[in-house]
């Protein structure tokens, strides 16, 4: 059972490598949901917002990861 | 016309590009397995994997009809995001130098001296090879399934070119890998992720706003927009990533997918 166990490992992986990266892309599309049930703010604005939000995790997540490794290799040193 | 070059044209080559990587990866294992146990237990594990895979399919892609469209826009284009924004993440990442690059070469070295060990070697029913093998396609498979309905169920119109797209990908690999008898390490893996990436992440998020009934400017053309959008901040993360490496005495690699 190890190789279906290994499959649904890769499943997972697919869409989650790093934990917090993927909770973040979730409680955007969360909020994005919620805004667009009970704030209902301009249809293109909400869009914008959540392309805005995305692309900044996108950025601060490769930030964060290099500074990590940075951190990483001075330890190692 | 403008509907042939904001959708099906990106589809498409989403779909072949992403398929291509998948399938690659694939066929490293499987020529690791023919090169140390024969091509017996290779085709025959590829084939049962193949056959798995395709049932699968055939049961979950029944199912998705029955859902109401904006529910599958909305998730779909979530997973999509998930996905896409991942291999960016990680194209952004290698670009930058804050992780090492994908090796097929040091893969298939990895896998023949692992099935070359003493323990794994031939038996009646070369059971290592043919699990190997049948693994590694239904792994790899599931992951160019998931791109082929995530790219076609926001528009039924878009399944056919992604499934060609697949196809085109799968011809091309087993051509190849008839041809060459070795992994293909020349693909330039990283600028595909990075392209793929691109253009998976503004699919999903198009898909999301559709389903939450956002009204994207100039309509299917906002796909065009979204993608250079995320070009353009993928820019902005390479160099601010290699501004964070730079002051730094040495680079730690980091494993592939």
């Amino acid at each position: 059972m190890s190789w279906l166990r290994g499959i649904i490992v890769e499943l997972i992986g697919l869409f989650v490598d790093d934990a917090a990266f993927a909770a973040c892309i979730l409680a955007i599309v969360a909020a994005a949901g919620i805004a667009s049930r009970h704030v209902h703010p301009p249809a293109h604005l909400l869009g914008f917002a959540m392309f805005a939000a995305l692309t900044g995790i996108l950025i601060g997540s490769a930030i964060l990861k290099a500074r990590r490794t940075k951190r990483a290799a001075r330890r190692d040193y | 016309m403008i509907a042939l070059w904001t959708h099906v044209a990106p589809t498409l080559l989403s779909s072949f590009f992403a398929s291509l990587v998948e399938f690659v990866e694939a066929l490293t294992v499987v020529l690791a397995v023919a090169a140390t146990r024969g091509w017996r237990s290779a085709i025959i594990g590829s084939a049962a994997g193949l056959s798995a895979l395709g049932l699968l399919t055939l049961a979950f892609g029944s199912q998705l009809g029955r859902l109401p469209l904006a529910a599958i826009q909305v998730t779909v284009g979530t997973l999509i995001v998930l996905f896409g924004l991942r291999w960016l993440r990680k194209a952004v990442l290698r670009s930058a130098g804050a992780i090492a690059l994908h090796d097929e070469a040091a893969i298939y070295a990895k896998e023949v001296g692992r099935l070359a060990a003493p323990e794994a070697r031939k038996s009646a029913f070369d059971a290592a090879g043919f699990a190997t093998a049948f693994k590694i396609t239904m792994i790899e498979g599931i992951e160019v399934v998931f791109i082929v309905l995530a790219l076609g169920v926001g528009d039924r119109a878009l399944l056919e070119p992604a499934i060609l797209g697949a196809l085109a990908a799968l011809v091309l690999v087993i051509a190849l890998g008839a041809l060459l008898h070795r992994p293909l390490s020349r693909l330039p893996e990283n600028g595909l992720k990075f392209l793929v990436g691109l253009l998976l992440t503004a699919f999903g998020t198009f898909w999301i706003g559709e389903g939450l009934g956002v009204e994207w400017p100039d309509g299917d053309l906002a796909l065009l927009f979204l993608a250079a959008g995320y070009l353009a901040a993928a820019g902005a993360a390479v160099i601010a990533a290699r501004a964070q490496l730079r002051a730094s005495p040495l680079r730690v690699g980091e494993g592939g997918l």
